[in-house]
């Protein structure tokens, strides 16, 4: 099998706005493959499509998504979504969690609770938007805030497919928590068919993934 | 108000705030090899030995607000050693340990105050006692790959019993004693799998330094014992010293719950009388967390 279409936890899928958007239109998708430097599939990445024309303005619709938080670990490790969404961070762990960002894509702080916050939290800036929990460290998760309703990201495969798309030329770039280098520098233009699918395929040059530990070691005694 | 009413209204806060105790918590084997398990100065007293250490601790939290974290645990532990088997331990530690972050997020600085007792039974009873522990430790995250420890620690150890004087006017409760310590320690990945730590401490204090009949060391010591778990004819001394203490490891980060290390200890002791010892410790440890 492929890759999901869209992530799946979200709610309002930004596929059914692309529907709607090429009601009028016949439309085509893109194959993406995601691959690291050393030729490995690489999971997480979010790959995002711009029209070249403009006609498919981001955070127009009311999108609902969810962070979830499972075992002292966000769920999913990359949340992408669009403009204007807004996202549930329930908590399903038995102890509180204290979520919050310094990112300027989105400054907040979602004291310690357990179960479901009393609110969902809007995102309505473009960027990446990094997540952490003021209890365990080394819990960490991205929320991508895209500037178009047309994206998707790659599964363990290291493959999605982004669509349905209406036909055109569109700005297509990739983004990855350890990407070494600019995001605007994955991007290249894509003419996508009315019918049909296009295929792409991204190598990534990668930063190490060094996270905090979460993994007990030895304080060491002996004197 | 009644003092169980008060000790009521205490246990439902935290309850309020609590995370469920596990049973097992964390769990631990390490095999430590120790070229001076004496203590000793001269070659003559000089002797190692190879231990074989397992350990589970169980532990509930309570998030008591936004900075603040009590957490309570309990930690059996068991030491065998191939040799020297008088040294063989049991020890059930409770520990209570506060910590208070300054701030918001991962690399806000922290201080962390523990108190702890555990009874340790020996298979030789001489040492069997009490030992407590007041610690305190700042940390402080500066990367996902870099942390920094600051701590400060006393520990006391009394023995049950106190052995028969071997010396008339001089005590023989060589297994009370009692130290504290400076530490400064670092933690850094030096790949997302590989940690490796290296820390420094400085200790004041007493030490057992257990060796044949010596009389440098019998005029710098406060007790003296005989000490049969390390054969006929020796003698525990206790001394105040300046130890110190350097310690090398590189773990193996296996997954998010467990570890694989080795470490290197170097210890260099100086007590009163220009008396010294030395000891290097190698220690190759698993860790699991559950």
């Amino acid at each position: 099998m492929p890759s999901t279409l869209r992530p799946p936890r979200l709610r309002w899928p930004a596929a059914l706005a692309a529907c709607l958007l090429a009601t009028a239109a016949q439309a085509g998708e893109i194959r993406v493959e995601v691959r690291a430097d050393d030729g490995e599939p690489l999971a997480d990445a979010v790959i995002v499509a711009v029209p070249e024309q403009g006609g498919a303005a981001a955070g127009a619709r009311r999108d609902r998504a969810v962070m979830d938080q499972e075992d002292k670990e966000f769920v999913p490790y990359v949340l992408p979504i669009t403009v204007g969404t807004q996202v549930d961070f329930p908590n399903h762990d038995s102890i509180r969690h204290h979520v919050y960002s310094f990112s300027p894509a989105k400054r907040f702080e979602l004291p310690l609770y357990i179960g479901q916050p009393a609110a969902p939290v809007r995102f309505d800036t473009p960027g990446v938007v990094v997540l952490g929990c003021n209890i365990h460290d080394w819990m960490i998760a991205y929320v991508y805030v895209a500037d178009s309703p047309f994206f998707t990201r790659s599964g363990e495969d290291g493959m999605a497919t982004l669509g349905p798309l209406p036909a055109g030329r569109y700005q297509v770039r990739v983004w990855h928590p350890r990407l070494d280098g600019a995001e605007a520098d994955t991007a290249r233009a894509l003419d996508v068919p009315a019918t049909g699918a296009l295929s792409a395929r991204w190598q990534l040059g990668l930063k190490p993934d060094f996270r905090i530990p979460r993994a007990p070691i030895p304080g060491g005694s002996g004197y | 108000m009644t003092r169980a009413a008060r000790y009521l209204l205490l246990l439902a806060g935290l309850h309020a705030a609590s995370a469920p105790a596990a049973l097992l918590d964390q769990a631990g084997l390490e095999l430590r090899l120790d070229d001076n398990l004496a203590r000793a100065e001269l070659e003559r007293d000089i002797t190692g030995d190879v231990a074989l250490a397992a350990s589970a601790v169980g532990s509930a939290g309570y998030q008591l607000g936004d900075s603040d974290r009590l957490k309570l645990s309990v930690d059996l532990s068991a030491t065998a050693y191939r040799r020297y088997v008088g040294l063989d331990m049991a020890s059930l530690r409770l520990t209570a340990s506060h910590r208070h972050k300054f701030g918001l997020g991962a690399y806000a600085p922290a201080l962390s105050l523990s108190a702890s007792v555990a009874r340790q039974e020996f298979r030789d009873s001489a040492r069997t006692g009490w030992h407590y522990e007041l610690d305190a430790a700042l940390s402080r995250r500066i990367s996902p790959r870099l942390e920094l420890q600051l701590g400060y620690g006393f520990q006391m150890r009394r023995a049950d019993d106190e052995d028969p004087r071997v010396v008339p006017f001089i005590a023989a409760n060589v297994f009370d004693t009692s130290s504290r310590h400076l530490r400064i320690r670092a933690n850094a990945l030096i790949t997302p799998r590989y940690l490796v730590s290296a820390g420094y401490a400085i200790h004041k204090g007493d030490i057992i330094s257990t060796t044949l009949r010596n009389l440098p060391i019998f005029l710098a010591s406060d007790a003296i014992a005989a000490d049969p778990t390390f054969g006929p004819e020796r003698f525990a001394y206790t001394l105040t010293a300046m130890t110190h203490d350097v310690q090398l490891s590189i773990s193996r980060l296996i997954d998010d719950t467990a570890s694989m290390s080795l470490g290197y200890q170097f210890i260099d002791s100086r007590a009163e009388g220009g008396i010294r010892y030395r000891a290097n410790l190698v220690r190759a440890s698993y860790l699991r967390q559950f």
